[in-house]
Protein backbone atom coordinates (compact mmCIF):
# COMPACT_ATOMS: atom_id res chain seq x y z
CA UNK A 1 0.00 0.00 0.00
CA UNK A 2 0.95 3.22 -0.95
CA UNK A 3 0.62 6.33 1.07
CA UNK A 4 1.17 9.02 -1.95
CA UNK A 5 -1.97 9.89 -3.58
CA UNK A 6 -3.19 9.85 -6.74
CA UNK A 7 -4.90 11.85 -8.81
CA UNK A 8 -8.34 10.29 -7.84
CA UNK A 9 -7.34 10.46 -3.93
CA UNK A 10 -6.62 14.06 -4.94
CA UNK A 11 -9.83 14.26 -6.31
CA UNK A 12 -11.59 12.43 -3.87
CA UNK A 13 -10.46 14.84 -1.21
CA UNK A 14 -11.09 18.22 -3.34
CA UNK A 15 -15.12 16.81 -3.07
CA UNK A 16 -14.70 16.20 0.79
CA UNK A 17 -13.65 19.66 1.11
CA UNK A 18 -16.06 21.46 -1.34
CA UNK A 19 -18.89 19.49 0.88
CA UNK A 20 -16.64 20.73 4.30
CA UNK A 21 -16.87 24.39 2.74
CA UNK A 22 -20.67 24.44 1.68
CA UNK A 23 -21.54 23.37 4.99
CA UNK A 24 -18.56 26.30 6.59
CA UNK A 25 -20.29 29.09 4.39
CA UNK A 26 -23.42 28.77 5.70
CA UNK A 27 -21.76 29.26 9.37
CA UNK A 28 -19.76 32.00 8.86
CA UNK A 29 -22.49 33.95 7.13
CA UNK A 30 -24.87 33.31 10.61
CA UNK A 31 -21.48 34.33 12.54
CA UNK A 32 -21.04 37.43 10.35
CA UNK A 33 -24.31 38.60 10.51
CA UNK A 34 -24.53 37.93 13.95
CA UNK A 35 -21.49 39.45 15.06
CA UNK A 36 -20.77 41.99 12.80
CA UNK A 37 -24.24 43.40 12.87
CA UNK A 38 -22.45 47.00 13.59
CA UNK A 39 -23.76 49.68 11.20
CA UNK A 40 -20.27 50.50 10.45
CA UNK A 41 -19.70 46.92 9.64
CA UNK A 42 -22.29 46.93 7.29
CA UNK A 43 -19.82 47.15 3.87
CA UNK A 44 -17.34 44.92 5.01
CA UNK A 45 -20.61 42.81 5.57
CA UNK A 46 -21.84 42.61 2.37
CA UNK A 47 -18.77 41.83 0.82
CA UNK A 48 -18.04 39.35 3.07
CA UNK A 49 -21.02 37.84 2.43
CA UNK A 50 -20.75 38.14 -1.01
CA UNK A 51 -17.81 36.54 -1.05
CA UNK A 52 -19.21 33.66 0.58
CA UNK A 53 -21.75 32.47 -2.10
CA UNK A 54 -18.66 32.68 -4.75
CA UNK A 55 -16.55 30.36 -2.33
CA UNK A 56 -19.53 27.89 -1.55
CA UNK A 57 -20.26 28.16 -5.36
CA UNK A 58 -16.65 27.00 -6.36
CA UNK A 59 -16.35 24.31 -3.26
CA UNK A 60 -19.67 22.86 -4.58
CA UNK A 61 -18.38 22.74 -8.44
CA UNK A 62 -15.43 20.35 -6.84
CA UNK A 63 -18.08 17.61 -5.65
CA UNK A 64 -19.48 16.32 -8.48
CA UNK A 65 -16.33 15.70 -10.37
CA UNK A 66 -15.31 13.80 -6.75
CA UNK A 67 -18.58 11.97 -7.52
CA UNK A 68 -17.51 10.71 -11.09
CA UNK A 69 -14.19 9.84 -9.55
CA UNK A 70 -15.70 7.22 -7.07
CA UNK A 71 -17.92 6.27 -9.84
CA UNK A 72 -15.15 5.24 -11.67
CA UNK A 73 -13.05 3.59 -9.01
CA UNK A 74 -16.08 1.66 -8.52
CA UNK A 75 -16.80 0.36 -12.15
CA UNK A 76 -13.01 -0.50 -12.62
CA UNK A 77 -13.48 -2.89 -9.00
CA UNK A 78 -16.34 -4.54 -11.50
CA UNK A 79 -13.81 -5.90 -13.88
CA UNK A 80 -12.96 -9.53 -14.51
CA UNK A 81 -10.57 -11.20 -16.25
CA UNK A 82 -10.01 -10.07 -19.52
CA UNK A 83 -12.84 -6.99 -19.36
CA UNK A 84 -12.17 -3.31 -20.20
CA UNK A 85 -13.77 -0.61 -18.25
CA UNK A 86 -17.00 0.16 -20.20
CA UNK A 87 -20.56 1.12 -19.98
CA UNK A 88 -21.36 -1.66 -18.49
CA UNK A 89 -19.32 -1.34 -15.37
CA UNK A 90 -20.58 2.10 -14.58
CA UNK A 91 -24.67 0.58 -15.68
CA UNK A 92 -23.62 -2.02 -12.61
CA UNK A 93 -22.09 0.64 -10.66
CA UNK A 94 -25.12 2.67 -10.93
CA UNK A 95 -27.93 -0.03 -10.75
CA UNK A 96 -26.53 -1.08 -7.07
CA UNK A 97 -27.06 -0.15 -3.55
CA UNK A 98 -23.87 2.01 -3.50
CA UNK A 99 -25.08 2.83 -6.78
CA UNK A 100 -28.46 4.51 -5.41
CA UNK A 101 -26.21 6.03 -2.54
CA UNK A 102 -23.96 8.21 -5.13
CA UNK A 103 -27.10 9.73 -7.22
CA UNK A 104 -28.26 10.85 -3.86
CA UNK A 105 -25.21 12.43 -3.28
CA UNK A 106 -24.60 13.87 -6.95
CA UNK A 107 -28.63 15.18 -6.31
CA UNK A 108 -27.27 17.50 -3.13
CA UNK A 109 -24.24 18.10 -4.93
CA UNK A 110 -26.21 19.89 -7.96
CA UNK A 111 -28.87 21.45 -5.16
CA UNK A 112 -25.25 23.13 -4.13
CA UNK A 113 -24.29 24.10 -7.16
CA UNK A 114 -27.70 25.55 -8.11
CA UNK A 115 -27.62 27.47 -5.04
CA UNK A 116 -25.28 29.88 -6.08
CA UNK A 117 -27.69 31.52 -8.35
CA UNK A 118 -29.93 33.39 -5.68
CA UNK A 119 -26.84 33.85 -3.62
CA UNK A 120 -26.15 37.05 -5.57
CA UNK A 121 -29.49 39.02 -5.68
CA UNK A 122 -31.13 37.23 -2.73
CA UNK A 123 -27.84 35.83 -0.18
CA UNK A 124 -30.44 35.09 2.47
CA UNK A 125 -32.11 32.34 0.25
CA UNK A 126 -28.42 31.77 -1.28
CA UNK A 127 -28.07 30.38 2.20
CA UNK A 128 -30.82 28.61 2.88
CA UNK A 129 -30.54 26.43 -0.12
CA UNK A 130 -26.93 25.99 0.46
CA UNK A 131 -27.64 24.74 4.23
CA UNK A 132 -30.02 22.32 3.15
CA UNK A 133 -28.10 21.03 -0.18
CA UNK A 134 -25.14 20.72 2.62
CA UNK A 135 -27.62 18.89 4.69
CA UNK A 136 -27.94 16.76 2.32
CA UNK A 137 -24.41 16.17 1.12
CA UNK A 138 -24.11 14.95 4.88
CA UNK A 139 -26.86 12.71 4.68
CA UNK A 140 -25.91 11.39 1.92
CA UNK A 141 -21.86 11.03 1.85
CA UNK A 142 -21.82 7.76 4.69
CA UNK A 143 -24.03 6.34 1.76
CA UNK A 144 -21.21 4.76 -0.10
CA UNK A 145 -19.01 4.24 2.33
CA UNK A 146 -17.82 1.97 5.43
CA UNK A 147 -21.05 3.78 7.60
CA UNK A 148 -22.99 1.44 5.46
CA UNK A 149 -21.16 -1.58 6.97
CA UNK A 150 -21.25 -0.68 10.79
CA UNK A 151 -23.35 -1.15 13.74
CA UNK A 152 -25.03 -4.33 11.40
CA UNK A 153 -25.58 -2.28 8.47
CA UNK A 154 -28.13 -0.33 10.85
CA UNK A 155 -28.54 3.36 9.71
CA UNK A 156 -26.84 4.35 13.09
CA UNK A 157 -23.52 3.95 11.12
CA UNK A 158 -24.89 6.72 8.55
CA UNK A 159 -25.92 8.58 11.31
CA UNK A 160 -22.83 8.56 12.73
CA UNK A 161 -21.39 9.44 8.99
CA UNK A 162 -23.32 12.51 8.57
CA UNK A 163 -22.86 13.87 12.18
CA UNK A 164 -18.90 13.24 11.47
CA UNK A 165 -19.12 15.59 8.04
CA UNK A 166 -21.61 18.60 9.08
CA UNK A 167 -19.30 18.73 13.06
CA UNK A 168 -16.06 18.71 10.24
CA UNK A 169 -17.76 21.16 8.00
CA UNK A 170 -18.71 23.64 11.11
CA UNK A 171 -14.84 23.12 12.37
CA UNK A 172 -12.85 22.89 9.01
CA UNK A 173 -15.01 24.34 6.73
CA UNK A 174 -15.93 27.39 8.41
CA UNK A 175 -12.31 28.10 9.59
CA UNK A 176 -11.81 28.07 5.50
CA UNK A 177 -14.39 30.11 4.92
CA UNK A 178 -13.30 32.84 7.49
CA UNK A 179 -9.30 32.57 6.00
CA UNK A 180 -10.75 33.81 3.41
CA UNK A 181 -13.44 36.66 4.54
CA UNK A 182 -12.62 37.74 7.97
CA UNK A 183 -10.00 40.61 6.89
CA UNK A 184 -12.32 42.30 4.16
CA UNK A 185 -13.16 45.78 4.15
CA UNK A 186 -11.46 48.68 5.56
CA UNK A 187 -8.47 48.39 7.50
CA UNK A 188 -10.26 50.89 10.15
CA UNK A 189 -12.07 48.71 12.70
CA UNK A 190 -11.05 45.57 10.72
CA UNK A 191 -9.42 44.34 14.33
CA UNK A 192 -12.20 44.65 16.31
CA UNK A 193 -14.49 42.84 13.36
CA UNK A 194 -11.79 39.93 13.69
CA UNK A 195 -12.26 39.77 17.14
CA UNK A 196 -15.29 39.52 17.41
CA UNK A 197 -15.77 36.71 14.76
CA UNK A 198 -13.18 34.77 15.73
CA UNK A 199 -13.95 34.46 19.39
CA UNK A 200 -17.84 33.31 18.23
CA UNK A 201 -16.13 30.57 16.23
CA UNK A 202 -13.78 29.27 18.88
CA UNK A 203 -16.79 28.36 20.51
CA UNK A 204 -18.30 26.36 17.17
CA UNK A 205 -14.47 24.65 16.47
CA UNK A 206 -14.56 23.58 19.67
CA UNK A 207 -18.59 21.70 19.36
CA UNK A 208 -17.12 21.16 15.85
CA UNK A 209 -14.11 19.59 16.49
CA UNK A 210 -15.30 17.15 19.84
CA UNK A 211 -18.15 15.86 17.51
CA UNK A 212 -15.73 14.81 14.57
CA UNK A 213 -13.65 13.59 16.50
CA UNK A 214 -16.40 11.65 18.67
CA UNK A 215 -17.96 10.59 15.63
CA UNK A 216 -14.53 9.24 13.68
CA UNK A 217 -13.38 7.21 16.94
CA UNK A 218 -17.13 5.28 17.08
CA UNK A 219 -16.82 4.83 12.96
CA UNK A 220 -13.65 3.80 13.37
CA UNK A 221 -13.53 1.68 16.41
CA UNK A 222 -16.45 0.00 14.31
CA UNK A 223 -14.97 -0.68 11.19
CA UNK A 224 -11.46 -1.85 12.90
CA UNK A 225 -13.08 -4.42 15.29
CA UNK A 226 -10.00 -4.46 17.58
CA UNK A 227 -6.95 -3.05 18.82
CA UNK A 228 -4.43 -5.83 17.41
CA UNK A 229 -6.37 -4.96 13.54
CA UNK A 230 -5.55 -1.44 14.74
CA UNK A 231 -1.68 -2.06 13.86
CA UNK A 232 -1.88 -4.87 12.52
CA UNK A 233 -4.02 -3.97 9.09
CA UNK A 234 -3.88 -1.15 6.50
CA UNK A 235 -7.25 0.25 7.68
CA UNK A 236 -6.08 0.38 10.99
CA UNK A 237 -3.09 2.01 10.26
CA UNK A 238 -3.93 4.52 8.27
CA UNK A 239 -6.67 4.92 10.62
CA UNK A 240 -3.93 5.99 12.95
CA UNK A 241 -2.36 8.23 10.85
CA UNK A 242 -5.47 10.35 10.00
CA UNK A 243 -5.94 10.24 14.14
CA UNK A 244 -1.99 11.43 13.79
CA UNK A 245 -3.57 14.15 11.36
CA UNK A 246 -6.62 15.25 14.01
CA UNK A 247 -4.68 15.57 16.87
CA UNK A 248 -2.24 17.60 15.27
CA UNK A 249 -5.21 19.92 13.41
CA UNK A 250 -7.05 20.18 16.80
CA UNK A 251 -3.57 20.78 18.33
CA UNK A 252 -3.43 23.57 16.45
CA UNK A 253 -6.81 25.12 17.19
CA UNK A 254 -6.30 24.65 20.31
CA UNK A 255 -3.31 27.05 20.01
CA UNK A 256 -5.36 29.24 17.70
CA UNK A 257 -7.59 29.60 20.86
CA UNK A 258 -5.59 29.77 23.98
CA UNK A 259 -2.77 31.68 22.84
CA UNK A 260 -3.65 33.42 19.55
CA UNK A 261 -6.93 34.90 20.19
CA UNK A 262 -5.96 36.58 23.18
CA UNK A 263 -3.17 38.41 21.76
CA UNK A 264 -5.82 39.35 18.89
CA UNK A 265 -7.99 40.88 21.69
CA UNK A 266 -4.75 43.04 22.89
CA UNK A 267 -4.41 43.97 19.54
CA UNK A 268 -1.31 42.38 18.87
CA UNK A 269 -2.09 38.54 16.91
CA UNK A 270 -3.50 39.73 13.40
CA UNK A 271 -0.53 38.39 11.02
CA UNK A 272 -0.05 35.54 13.83
CA UNK A 273 -3.79 34.38 13.53
CA UNK A 274 -4.03 34.21 9.55
CA UNK A 275 -0.70 32.33 9.55
CA UNK A 276 -1.96 29.42 12.12
CA UNK A 277 -5.58 29.37 10.67
CA UNK A 278 -3.73 28.34 7.62
CA UNK A 279 -1.51 26.23 8.63
CA UNK A 280 -4.08 24.57 10.66
CA UNK A 281 -6.15 24.47 7.33
CA UNK A 282 -2.80 22.95 5.52
CA UNK A 283 -3.09 20.04 8.20
CA UNK A 284 -6.93 20.22 7.50
CA UNK A 285 -6.15 19.45 3.66
CA UNK A 286 -3.42 16.96 4.66
CA UNK A 287 -6.44 14.89 6.71
CA UNK A 288 -8.91 14.83 4.05
CA UNK A 289 -6.33 13.15 1.38
CA UNK A 290 -5.63 10.66 4.36
CA UNK A 291 -9.25 10.17 4.56
CA UNK A 292 -9.34 10.02 0.80
CA UNK A 293 -6.82 6.85 0.98
CA UNK A 294 -9.10 5.35 3.66
CA UNK A 295 -12.43 5.22 2.40
CA UNK A 296 -10.74 3.09 -0.43
CA UNK A 297 -9.00 0.41 1.64
CA UNK A 298 -10.93 -2.55 2.94
CA UNK A 299 -11.93 -3.31 6.43
CA UNK A 300 -9.57 -5.34 8.19
CA UNK A 301 -9.90 -9.03 7.50
CA UNK A 302 -11.07 -8.07 4.66
CA UNK A 303 -7.74 -7.84 2.73
CA UNK B 1 -20.48 28.55 27.79
CA UNK B 2 -16.90 25.86 28.27
CA UNK B 3 -18.76 24.39 31.55
CA UNK B 4 -22.13 24.00 29.71
CA UNK B 5 -19.85 22.13 26.67
CA UNK B 6 -18.19 20.07 29.35
CA UNK B 7 -21.38 19.18 30.93
CA UNK B 8 -22.56 18.15 27.33
CA UNK B 9 -19.42 16.21 25.84
CA UNK B 10 -18.82 13.97 29.17
CA UNK B 11 -22.34 11.94 28.66
CA UNK B 12 -21.58 12.43 24.73
CA UNK B 13 -18.27 10.43 25.23
CA UNK B 14 -20.05 7.98 27.97
CA UNK B 15 -22.75 7.59 25.55
CA UNK B 16 -20.43 6.87 22.34
CA UNK B 17 -18.45 4.08 24.05
CA UNK B 18 -21.23 2.81 24.66
CA UNK B 19 -23.07 2.72 21.78
CA UNK B 20 -19.70 1.77 20.31
CA UNK B 21 -19.44 -1.86 22.12
CA UNK B 22 -22.74 -2.64 20.82
CA UNK B 23 -22.12 -4.15 17.16
CA UNK B 24 -19.17 -4.67 15.06
CA UNK B 25 -19.18 -3.67 11.45
CA UNK B 26 -20.77 -5.98 8.72
CA UNK B 27 -18.41 -7.06 5.64
CA UNK B 28 -19.95 -9.55 3.37
CA UNK B 29 -18.47 -13.24 3.66
CA UNK B 30 -19.47 -16.63 2.07
CA UNK B 31 -21.20 -18.66 4.61
CA UNK B 32 -22.04 -22.10 2.72
CA UNK B 33 -23.21 -22.85 -0.96
CA UNK B 34 -24.52 -25.60 -2.82
CA UNK B 35 -22.81 -27.56 -4.19
CA UNK B 36 -20.76 -27.41 -0.98
CA UNK B 37 -17.84 -25.67 -0.27
CA UNK B 38 -14.98 -28.32 -0.75
CA UNK B 39 -17.31 -30.82 -1.51
CA UNK B 40 -18.15 -33.78 -3.74
CA UNK B 41 -21.68 -34.41 -6.33
CA UNK B 42 -22.73 -37.52 -7.64
CA UNK B 43 -25.32 -35.80 -9.93
CA UNK B 44 -24.44 -32.92 -11.57
CA UNK B 45 -25.75 -29.65 -10.49
CA UNK B 46 -27.96 -27.51 -12.40
CA UNK B 47 -27.98 -24.80 -10.30
CA UNK B 48 -25.09 -22.83 -7.86
CA UNK B 49 -26.67 -21.04 -4.64
CA UNK B 50 -23.90 -18.95 -2.27
CA UNK B 51 -25.35 -17.98 1.17
CA UNK B 52 -23.65 -14.44 2.32
CA UNK B 53 -23.46 -13.17 6.21
CA UNK B 54 -24.96 -10.10 4.54
CA UNK B 55 -27.90 -9.12 2.31
CA UNK B 56 -25.50 -9.28 -1.18
CA UNK B 57 -25.84 -6.66 -3.67
CA UNK B 58 -27.15 -8.05 -7.07
CA UNK B 59 -25.89 -5.97 -9.28
CA UNK B 60 -22.68 -5.48 -8.20
CA UNK B 61 -22.65 -9.78 -8.04
CA UNK B 62 -21.96 -12.53 -10.48
CA UNK B 63 -20.86 -16.15 -9.99
CA UNK B 64 -18.82 -17.95 -12.56
CA UNK B 65 -17.78 -21.73 -12.87
CA UNK B 66 -14.41 -22.77 -14.34
CA UNK B 67 -13.51 -26.76 -15.39
CA UNK B 68 -10.30 -28.18 -13.89
CA UNK B 69 -8.74 -27.09 -17.67
CA UNK B 70 -9.44 -23.47 -17.53
CA UNK B 71 -12.09 -23.09 -19.66
CA UNK B 72 -15.60 -20.93 -18.36
CA UNK B 73 -18.65 -23.10 -17.99
CA UNK B 74 -21.66 -20.78 -19.22
CA UNK B 75 -24.25 -20.18 -16.53
CA UNK B 76 -27.26 -17.36 -16.48
CA UNK B 77 -26.75 -14.40 -14.89
CA UNK B 78 -26.55 -13.76 -11.21
CA UNK B 79 -30.25 -13.65 -9.55
CA UNK B 80 -31.27 -13.40 -5.55
CA UNK B 81 -31.56 -16.94 -4.81
CA UNK B 82 -34.30 -18.63 -2.44
CA UNK B 83 -33.42 -15.90 0.58
CA UNK B 84 -32.13 -12.47 0.43
CA UNK B 85 -28.84 -13.48 1.68
CA UNK B 86 -28.24 -15.94 -1.11
CA UNK B 87 -27.31 -15.48 -5.07
CA UNK B 88 -27.90 -18.13 -7.45
CA UNK B 89 -26.89 -18.81 -11.30
CA UNK B 90 -28.03 -21.72 -13.31
CA UNK B 91 -25.88 -24.23 -15.18
CA UNK B 92 -26.38 -23.98 -19.27
CA UNK B 93 -26.28 -27.56 -20.11
CA UNK B 94 -24.69 -30.90 -18.79
CA UNK B 95 -21.16 -30.86 -16.75
CA UNK B 96 -18.97 -33.38 -17.02
CA UNK B 97 -17.07 -34.97 -14.36
CA UNK B 98 -14.23 -33.08 -12.76
CA UNK B 99 -13.26 -30.63 -10.58
CA UNK B 100 -14.79 -27.28 -10.76
CA UNK B 101 -14.02 -23.82 -8.82
CA UNK B 102 -16.82 -21.36 -8.70
CA UNK B 103 -15.42 -17.71 -8.98
CA UNK B 104 -17.52 -15.20 -7.07
CA UNK B 105 -17.85 -11.58 -6.76
CA UNK B 106 -20.39 -9.87 -4.28
CA UNK B 107 -20.39 -6.72 -2.46
CA UNK B 108 -22.64 -5.69 0.49
CA UNK B 109 -24.14 -2.33 1.42
CA UNK B 110 -20.67 -0.68 1.98
CA UNK B 111 -20.54 -1.10 -2.41
CA UNK B 112 -17.01 -2.88 -0.89
CA UNK B 113 -16.31 -5.22 -3.79
CA UNK B 114 -15.53 -8.78 -2.45
CA UNK B 115 -14.40 -11.20 -4.81
CA UNK B 116 -13.93 -14.99 -3.74
CA UNK B 117 -13.94 -18.58 -4.96
CA UNK B 118 -14.29 -22.33 -3.98
CA UNK B 119 -14.16 -25.83 -5.65
CA UNK B 120 -16.30 -28.83 -5.64
CA UNK B 121 -16.03 -31.95 -7.51
CA UNK B 122 -18.56 -33.72 -9.57
CA UNK B 123 -18.08 -37.82 -8.99
CA UNK B 124 -21.01 -39.93 -10.58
Amino acid sequence: MTLIPDTGTLLRAAGYSGALVCIGAVAARQLLRRHWADPVDAPAREAAIRRLGQIAFGAALLIPIALFVELRAQAAQLLDEGESLGRAQYDMALASRWGAGLKAQGVAALFAVLAWVPWKGRPWLGARLTGLAAVGLAATFPLTGHARAIFHGSWLGVLCGAVHIIAAGLWLGTLAVLASVAWMGDAEGRGSRVTRVIGAFSVLALIGASCTGLSGVLTGYQTVGSFAALTGSDYGRVLLLKLGCLVGVAGLGAYNWRVVQPRLEAGTGDGLLRRSAWTELGLGALLLIVTAILVTLPAPGLE
Amino acid sequence: MLRTLRRALVPAVVASLVVASLAWAMHTTLTKALPAIDGTVTTAPTELTLWFNERPDVALSNIRLQAADSTMITLSSTAVGPDTLSLKASVRGTLAPGKYTVLYRTAGNDGHVMRGKYQFTLQP
